[in-house]
Formats: C-alpha cells, structure tokens, sequence
C-alpha cells in the first residue's frame, strides 16, 4: 500500500526532461562578431556544421548567421530566425570585436556573459580593422574554420615567437577590474592577394584602458611585454653580426622581474636569458672565447635597445600595461593612498634601470662558424 | 511390520524381495534395486551367506553377531520402527528380516557424475576439483582438507517428500555459537515438500529484503575450506552442487581464489580492475547518456562535432536507444547460454552482422551507443558466477533512469542510493560493507589489498573473534 | 568489536561516522551563502580571519564540551522539544532552497523547482527509513569519496595560482574584521550542535569527535577560501554568487573540457546529508512531541515543509532579507539558546 502511495506520488513530481537537448538539435557556435551601430547590436556567428557527409575525416564546414538586436541575448536569441536550431554558446572558441566598438567601451557585454552560466569564459578576445561584415563573411580561404586556425596561431605566437599577445575573456575582465594593470588585445585583418582574401594577424596590438582602446603597440615592443610578463616559453631572437648579415638565437630559459624604487623613482627591471646559438650567418670563429664574448654583447646591446624603446614607448602613453601601479598598490599601500592622483606623472618622470645578462650555452652541431664561401 | 512394508511397497516394480534359504530358515531381504549396487550385494553378501549353509549353522542362532563379524559391511544397525525402515530403504540400505529381527547394511549404489573440474568457477593456478551431487563426496572433499577435530557436521533432515540431508560445517572454536543456534533452529523449522537446491535454503534462513545477495554460492572445496577456518559456516544440501558459504561481506564478491595464490601485488591490481569493472558496467550507460543529452560542456570541442555528426540520421532519441540496445544484449546472452553448442557459430555471426555493421548503416542506432553497451556487457561477465550479476542490471536500469530525467546530478544522487542501499544490508547481523563502512584499521588487509599479515598470521576481526591467530590451535 | 556482533538495533551510531556528520554539517551554509558573504566583508584577507576563527572556535567548543554528556540536548520536556523542531525546521527549509537554487542555476536550468526538491528528497528518504546507523555508514562511505574529490580539485587548480593576489595584506579596518570573524564562526559551529539529540554509543570520545569534525572542516573552508583569492583577483570574485564554483569551471584536464559541473559535486554531498539529517531530526523529535505510530504523519510534515520552503523563498526580496540579513541573527540566538540548556543543566547537577 505505501508503495503504490509513492509510485502515485511520484508520477505526479515527474515533470521533468525539460532539459533534455539532443545534440542534433543544437547549433554549436564557434565563434562570434559584434559591432555596435547606433544602439544596435550587429552580431555575426559561425555555426559549426553536423551534417554527415560521406567522406570521414573532413573538419566541419561553418555555416554564417547573422542578426542584431538591442541587447546582446536578444541578438543571439534572434538566430532562431535564420537557423533551424537553437544556439549554444557552450564551446565559445573566439570573440571578434570591430574597432569603433572598442573605442567606446567594450564593458557593455560583460553583464550578459558573465551573469550566463552555460558560457565558458575561456574563449579568446580578438579586435579588428576591418568591418564586421566583411572578415566574418569570407569563405573561400584555405580551411573550413578560419576562426579557429587563428585563434590557434595567436595561442602559439603568444607562446613561442612573441609578436602577439592572446588573452582570454576571464582574465581581461580580471585586468580591467584590478587596480593598475591594463591589458593587450591581438588585432587581426584581412589579408587581399590575387583574389583570394584570407585573415591573418596584424602586426600591432592593441593597448587598452580600463575598457577602451587607446593606442596600438607594434611588434619590437610586443615582444619586449611578452618578454617582462613571462609570457614566452621560448623564443627566436635576431642581431646583427656584421654590416650586412644577421645571426639568431634561441631563447631556452629565462627569468624577468621588475621593482619599483619607491624612494628614488625608478623601475628596475631584471632580465636573465639562458640561450643557445642557432643561426650564424657571418664567417666568425666561434671557437675563440673572444669573439664569443663580442656576439654576446652585441646580443646584449641590442636588447637593451629595445628595452629602452619599450620603456620609453609606455612612459608616453597612458595606459599601464606592465602593471608598475599594481606593484605599488600591492607592496606599498600607504605610498599608494598619498599619491593616488598623480600616479601617471610620477611614472612619466621615472629613470629606468636595466640589468640584463645573457648567456649562450649551446652551439649546436657545428664547431666553427666559418663554413660561407664569400 | 514386514507385512506392512510389502502390502505398502511391492506395488513398485524396482522394490526386489529376495529370500533365502539356509537349511530351512529364511532370510528375507528387502532393496531397491535402483538404489542398490547389486554386483556388491551379490559380492559381499549373499555369497557370505550362502557359504553358511555348508558349514557352521549353529552360527545361525547368534545372527546379530553373525552379521557383525562375518559380513562385510559397515554400518549395521538394528531397526525397531516402520518409519526408520522406510528412510533406510529409500537411502539405498539392504533390510535383512530373520525370524523378527531387522537390521539394515549399506550397499548404496553411485549415482553421480565423478569429481571434475569446475566449469563456472575457473581458476589458473591452484586445485582445480569441484562439488558434485553426491553428499557423501562433498563432505568428504572438505574433510580431507581440514583434518581437524574441531570441524563439526551437523545433519538435519529436512523436506516432507524428499527427505533431504542437509548437512551444517563449522570449525568449533572459531566461529560463533549464538550465529550457529541461530541458524540451526531456523532450518529445523521449515515446512517444505521438497528442497531442489541449496537458494530454497537461503530464503528461509534469511531475512533479505533487497536485490543483492546475502550468503556465498559457491562450487569450489578449497575455497570453502579457507573460508571455513576464517569462521564462516558451510551449508551442504544433497543432490546439489552449490555450498552456501554464510555470513558474506560485499568485497568478497570481487575476491576470488586466484588472489589468495598469487603475488599480493597482482591480487591487488585485479581486485582494482574488478571494482573498475563493476562500476562500469552499472554507471556507464547513464553517463553516457548524461552527456550527450543534459551536460554537454564536459565534453572536449573537437569531440562534440565528431558525436553530432554521428547522431544525425537517427530518429530515435537516446534513452530509446540504450535501453533498445540494453534489451537485445540481454536476450543475445540469454541466447548464448542456451543453444546448443552445434547451432552456436551461425548465431553469433548473425548477431555480430546484425547489431554491428546493419543497424548502424540502416541509421537505427548510433556506432557509439554499440560501443558503450558492448563494453558494458563485457564488463558485466566478470559477475555471472554470483548473484551480484542479476542486481547489476537493475541498478544499471535505475541510473538510467535517474540521468534520463536530470542528468549528471541524478547519475551522481542514484549513485548515494545506491551506497545507501548498500549499508543498509545486514547479513545475519553483521554489516554487509564490513571493513569500509563501519572503518577497522587492522582488517583493511583483506579488503582492496592484500597483505601477508591475513595471509599468514591473523583471521578476519569480526566473523572469528575467538581466535584470531592463525598459528596457534 | 563484540558491539558489532550483537544485535543489531538500529538506535546507535558509531564514532567515526559521526565525525563524517559533523564535517558535512558544518560545511553546509558556506557554498550558498558563506563565501560570497565573508568575501565581501573581509576581501583579500580572508584566510586570517578564518585562521583566527578557527583558534576561537577550538577555544569555544573546549569550554562547553568540558560540560558535554552523551546527549545533552535531549529532554522530555515539550517547549524545549518544540523550540528545537522550529529550528531543524529553518534550517531545512533554507537549506533545501538553497539546493534548488544551486542545482536549477548550474545543473539543469529549465527543469521546475518541484522536480529538483523530489530529486533530493526522494533518495534522503529512503535512507532516513533505513534508520540511524545507515546514515551513518553512507556517510563515512562518502566521506572518503569527498575527500578524493577535495584532493583533485585542489591538485588541477594548482598551476594556477598567483600568490601576488593576495597583496596588499593586513589593510583591513577593524570593523570588518570582527564582523566576518563572527561570521566565520556561527555558520560553522551553529548547525553541529543540534547533533547532540542523535544517540551514540561511545560517550567518552565524543568531545574528540567534535572538535576533530570542527577542525578538518574549516581547515578545507580555509583551502577553498586560499584558491578563491589567488587564482583570480579579489575583486572579480566579489561579483559571483557562487564564486567556489565559478573556480573550478577553469579546471581542465585532457579528456574532460571544462571539470566544473563533474567537480562541484563535492558540495552536492554536503547538501545530501544535511538534508538527510535534518529530516531524521524532524522525524525523531516529531516522535517524542506528537507519540503517533503512524509514519505518513511524519511524511506529511516534512513534505508540507518542502513545498513551503520553495513557495516562500522563491520571491527574490524575501530571500535577500533572510539570507542577508535575518539568517546571521536566528543561528545566534540558536547558539544563545544551546548554553543557556547546558547552564541549566550543569546547575541542576550542581544542586544534586
């Protein structure tokens, strides 16, 4: 008798499987364009296609979907209207954002993405030159998935070469609510060679501050910030050898901080590189420990250049990528109260002290370096 | 009475009255001659008597001592009462009547296959011999083993039409007295006609209300051996093969003989890969199904397009198809353990092609679906030897249920209920989850891993308390 | 060992699963409410306050337990019985819809309430039935599964942490302090002491088992407090209503994407059994108030207090003001009320 009481009682509770979604009705989204015109969200997705086709072992094509609205959820929600399924933001891989957008403020998104929690905050943040229409909308490029061939090069660049800086969405946000730090977005464009358009990288990067963009940061000085940060596994560097020829080494291993000097105003910056030899074009005789010594200093020489060029770059602009606000909210919170309102003049006006050493510890297979025939 | 027996027993034609006759007095005896090996009788006793005819008939008058000292045979009693007379006639006794006087010998005939291997309950190193339907043979296989005063036989003879022996072995000064009352009164009251096999038993006895079981089964004699002097109790039914071995822990279930002679770190890898298995082949299906239809962000990017492509043609939601595919696995098996042997391999060609290759191309089911039940049932094979098998595939049934409605969350909940059940089974009074759930220390030895100190040196805590050293008497 | 093998009487529990009960329990008001309000009180350090909570706590719970007998708070009277159900009851019924809340936000977002509430209920049911020692042995079972999933949530966040988040240390006014330290303390210890009714069978480690309970809980409350501030800042935190759970979607290992709904099942465990525990304390306290042998009675109560838990609390406003601001001061009082009994009754052995 009790049993047959829960049964009854049960099938009435049982209303469940309302949330039960296929995967063949579902619209798996791959990346998103937003553009802000006059109060209206334009927003462009690529929706990664399922159909199956008969040859296996194909990468799924994209199929484009385009609408607009007046908040960001109403705009997506309106692809219902062109697609024969429902979105899903799950696997968000990249976001592209048009510059004019940018200037005005990007925080207007954050609402949306943050208060939804079916989103994953770890998709990539890109900006663009271009017109939103025109980069979401090409597709006779080499790979079904142009979107994510590039987010998958700003990852590595970021990682092993150094001229672009990726950033995913939690840590942005992160950055922009932090005190002192601003952060580095990668820019991509449209690339026009014989017919064929496809997207690459753009040589700047964009500086941001607080939520706007404010400034561009070319590729030198890029990799100097990837360099400072820690950012970099490992990376290539080129130096002049001779008056026409250049040689390169490889960085393996290195170490970078940077101090503030609270009582004499000025940054200290740290650099430790362990590298090996990679590419000697110049006819030298590395076996002589002089002329080792002379290809570090030029090596050291030349960084410190760019060093500079760096650290002069940012005391001009406004924003604080490196973060020397945020060390001295952090380490000297007193220093920090008195001084709130005129941080930015003081770091202008700062002197910049380097200590960089550099050390080549491999030279590869070969003995000397003078196997070039002139 | 030896009218009653003849007006009540001659109707059958296998019921042999043979008489005798040694210079004028008759001997009577009564068999069943399927019961009785007749090359013996004829042997060992009516050639004995007959050679009594030609000389000493004065032995005649002392026929008691007679038959004690010229007769070979072992047990001899003497029989007062009608009822005694009929047990002894239908367990295969001779009835000699001499002038009022009964008595009963053996001559019992073998009717059972010899001691062979055992064919469910396989092992790779160690003895190999099973059970077989012979009681005497039982008993004896587990007396040869422990050649001990200590083991105790006690037989009661249940069954109001099959008159069953059903005999109860326990080693004296290590297993628990109040369990053995306990377990003695219970079988003495049973009311039954007939008991066919050793689970009829098992219902009496305990007191279970839920799907997993609450004794061991087993037909191994080594393994009941050692388990007897870990201070279980053994109960042997005649005419069945199967022993119940009582009181059981759950983790003995995934213990088999094999670990016990082995290296401890091959027993502990495979005790692994059998709790691995156990909770693949209840969860899988319903977290598979949890996945693809409720969380799909736990999924890998690369792998959802690949799983939406593989769904596209098919109709069928996926609930559907599990339990679709669950139902033909379970008949497949059926299937298996019933054809004969001759018709096997053109079925399992039929049944490959059909769940393989054609329900996959026709877009009935997804390749995936039959990979994650095909797994499933493999994994369930290592259980088909105990009950445990037949409660995998209602819970298995239940998970999928539960994440059919909610999920991972309901995987996860189903999951509680089914460690709630687990606690709550007491087999005979002691707690069925015994060295994890209520926590001990020192009997973690024979749990997950195995050491040499239960090996060697201490019993199990909680089933031997009285002795617990092995080394000593 | 020879307790085990007696009879069998479902009235006892032993030691150790009761100090699986206590940690779960004194866990259970931080996933909902206690991390997002100790955050936002005391910000980036966080960890002082609950170290120092925890010297308070140890030092508190010293005091009463020199007082301690086997079940101090079970009386035959019926105001003090009545008092104590009001309470069990609360605390039910904010606990289930806290549940909900979580489970409808993360989990399965369309699904209605009801079914959410059944889910829950329906298993904690079929165990509180089971009788005592059951709920013991479940939860000494799933105590070792928890701490397995503390260990792997603790070893794939790991690469990510920045210790310079937790700078600039010590910058705390005093006010803020005190206030997120006596936070800290009543949501841990408030929901332990109504544990005392359940009877156990070993009387003189109870106080052990208590502080043992008191101290692992708010060791791992510390854990997940040091993983909320240094794998992000401070401040982005301070926007999350759930932020331990906003954590552990950045764990991602090879075969599984994003570990977050897989790894929160670790708070799911705590809500399972105190919602197992509150419901066989409505149950065992009902029976002494009300002597029905009926057990649908029972069934009634609690199912009524279910539906009325999401009813009610479901309206935004409302839940605010008692989450916010009323739930703070009813676990006080509750405190309050516990030391005024253990007085009384160390005064009338006293007066004996």
């Amino acid at each position: 008798m009790k049993r047959i009481l829960i049964l009854l009682f049960s099938l009435f509770v049982l209303t469940g499987c309302s949330d039960y979604r296929e995967l063949t009705d579902m619209a798996i989204a791959s990346s998103i364009g937003l553009d802000i015109k006059d109060g209206n969200y334009n927003v462009i997705v690529h929706v990664l296609d399922a159909k199956k086709t008969g040859e296996k072992d194909v990468s799924p094509n994209i199929k484009i979907y385009e609408s607009s609205g007046k908040t960001l959820h109403e705009a997506l929600r309106k692809i219902v209207l062109e697609s024969p399924q429902k979105l899903y933001v799950g696997h968000l891989n990249s976001f592209v954002i048009s510059e004019s957008f940018a200037k005005e403020g990007i925080s207007k998104i954050f609402d949306f993405i943050l208060r939804d929690s079916e989103v994953e905050k770890s998709f990539n943040l890109m900006v663009t030159k271009n017109n939103i229409n025109e980069i979401m909308n090409i597709n006779n490029s080499d790979s079904n998935v142009p979107l994510q061939d590039i987010s998958k090069s700003i990852d590595l660049s970021t990682n092993i070469e150094g001229s672009t800086s990726s950033i995913t969405f939690d840590r942005f946000i992160e950055s922009v609510m932090k005190i002192g730090i601003d952060p580095v977005l990668p820019v991509i464009l449209i690339k026009d060679e014989d017919d064929k358009k496809t997207i690459s990288l753009d040589e700047q990067n964009a500086i941001f501050k607080d939520d706007k963009l404010v400034s561009y940061l070319n590729k030198d000085n890029t990799f100097i910030y990837n360099l400072l940060n820690n950012n970099l596994s490992s990376s290539v560097f080129s130096f002049k050898c001779d008056k026409n020829d250049y040689g390169s080494i490889e960085i393996l291993d290195y170490s970078s901080n940077y101090y503030y000097d609270f009582d004499l105003n000025k940054i200290i910056t740290e650099v430790d590189i362990v590298s090996g030899l990679s590419e000697l074009n110049c006819n030298m005789n590395i076996e002589n420990n002089k002329i080792m010594d002379e290809i570090e200093k030029k090596i050291k020489n030349e960084l410190s250049e760019n060093i500079n060029n760096f650290f002069n770059e940012i005391k001009k602009s406004e924003s604080d990528i490196l973060g020397i606000e945020q060390y001295i909210y952090r380490n000297n919170y007193l220093f920090y109260e008195k001084n709130k309102n005129n941080i930015s003049e003081l770091l202008s006006n700062s002197e910049i002290d380097l200590n960089l050493n550099i050390t080549i510890e491999q030279i590869g297979s070969l003995k000397k370096g003078n196997e070039k025939i002139d | 009475m030896f009218n009653k027996i003849i007006n009540n027993l001659s109707k059958n034609p296998d019921f042999v009255v043979k008489k005798i006759n040694i210079k004028g007095e008759y001997i009577i005896l009564l068999f069943f001659e399927t019961l009785c090996d007749t090359k013996n009788i004829n042997d060992f006793l009516l050639k004995p008597l007959s050679e009594i005819n030609n000389n000493n008939k004065s032995l005649l008058f002392d026929f008691k001592n007679l038959i004690e000292k010229y007769i070979p045979s072992f047990k001899v009693n003497e029989i007062k009462n009608y009822n005694d007379t009929i047990f002894n006639l239908y367990n295969g006794f001779v009835i000699l009547f001499f002038r009022s006087n009964c008595y009963s010998l053996e001559f019992r005939k073998q009717l059972d296959s010899g001691i062979g291997s055992s064919e469910n309950e396989k092992s790779i190193k160690g003895p190999k011999d099973s059970f077989t339907e012979n009681y005497q043979t039982n008993i004896g296989l587990i007396r040869k083993r422990i050649k001990n005063n200590e083991l105790v036989l006690k037989e009661i003879v249940i069954g109001k039409r099959s008159n069953t022996k059903v005999g109860i072995l326990y080693v004296n000064d290590i297993a628990n007295e109040k369990l053995i009352k306990k377990i003695v009164n219970k079988i003495n009251k049973i009311n039954i006609d007939s008991i066919p096999d050793s689970n009829y038993i098992y219902e009496y006895i305990s007191n279970n209300k839920s799907l997993f079981p609450n004794v061991i089964t087993t037909e191994r004699p080594d393994y009941v051996s050692y388990k007897l002097l870990n201070g279980k109790i053994c109960i042997v039914v005649e005419n069945t093969p199967s022993v119940l071995l009582l009181p059981a822990f759950f983790i003995e279930f995934f213990h088999t003989m094999d670990d016990y002679y082995q290296n401890n770190i091959n027993a502990f890898y495979m005790r692994i890969i059998r709790l691995f298995a156990f909770i693949i082949t209840v969860m899988l299906p319903g977290i598979y199904i949890a996945l693809i239809t409720y969380n799909h962000e736990i999924i890998p990017p690369s792998l959802i397009v690949n799983f939406a492509m593989q769904k596209d043609g098919v109709p069928f939601p996926t609930v559907i198809e599990a339990l679709v595919m669950n139902v033909t696995f379970e008949i497949l098996r059926e299937t298996d353990l019933r054809t004969p042997s001759k018709l096997g391999s053109a079925l399992s060609i039929v049944g490959a092609l059909v769940l393989g290759d054609a329900a996959v191309q026709a877009g009935l089911v997804s390749p995936i679906m039959v990979i994650v039940i095909a797994i499933t049932s493999i994994s369930e094979l290592i259980f088909s030897t105990n009950e445990v098998g037949n409660s995998v595939k209602i819970w298995r049934l239940i998970f999928i249920a539960f994440a059919g409605f909610s999920g991972i969350l309901g995987v996860f909940i189903a999951f509680i209920l089914l460690v709630g059940e687990l606690c709550s089974i007491n087999s005979f009074d002691i707690p069925y989850m015994y060295p994890t759930s209520p926590f001990n220390l020192k009997d973690q030895e024979n749990n997950i891993i195995l050491s040499n100190n239960y090996k060697m040196k201490f019993r199990n805590k909680l089933t031997s308390f009285k002795n617990i050293k092995r080394g000593e008497l | 060992m020879k307790k085990l093998i007696e009879k069998y009487n479902n009235k006892y529990i032993g030691i150790l699963e009761y100090f699986t009960l206590v940690v779960f329990l004194s866990r259970s008001f931080f996933n909902g409410i206690g991390f997002q309000k100790i955050l936002s009180i005391s910000k980036q350090d966080t960890w002082i306050v609950i170290i120092t909570s925890l010297v308070f706590g140890i030092f508190f719970m010293g005091m009463i337990y020199l007082f301690n007998k086997k079940n101090i708070l079970e009386s035959n009277n019926k105001v003090i019985n009545f008092i104590l159900l009001i309470f069990v009851i609360v605390s039910f019924m904010i606990i289930l819809n806290d549940f909900v809340t979580f489970a409808s936000l993360k989990y399965l977002f369309e699904t209605s309430n009801y079914f959410i509430a059944f889910l829950i209920l329906f298993p904690s049911l079929y165990i509180v039935n089971k009788g005592i020692e059951t709920i013991g042995r479940t939860s000494l079972f799933m105590f070792f599964i928890s701490i397995l999933l503390f260990m792997i949530n603790c070893i794939v966040l790991f690469k990510y942490i920045d210790f310079n988040n937790l700078k600039p240390m010590l910058v705390l006014s005093n006010n803020n302090f005190f206030s997120s330290l006596i936070h800290a303390i009543i949501y841990t210890i408030s929901p332990i002491l109504i544990l005392n009714i359940i009877p156990k069978n070993n009387c003189k480690k109870i106080n052990l088992c208590f502080i043992f309970g008191y101290i692992i809980s708010t060791l791992s409350i510390l854990i997940i407090f040091f993983y909320i501030t240094t794998v992000y800042n401070y401040k982005y935190m301070d926007l999350f209503n759930y932020p331990a759970y906003f954590i552990l979607k950045k764990a991602e290992y090879k075969l599984i994407a994003n570990g977050g709904n897989v790894l929160s099942l670790f708070f799911i465990i705590d809500y399972f059994f105190t919602i197992t525990i509150y419901l066989y304390l409505i149950k065992y306290i009902s029976i002494k108030i009300f002597n029905y042998k009926n057990n649908i009675f029972y069934y009634a109560i609690i199912i009524i207090c279910s539906f009325l838990s999401i009813i009610l609390l479901s309206n935004i406003i409302i839940k605010n003001i008692i989450l916010n601001n009323i739930l703070i001061y009813l676990l006080g009082f509750f405190m309050c009320f516990y030391i005024l009994i253990l007085y009384k009754k160390k005064l009338k052995k006293i007066k004996k």
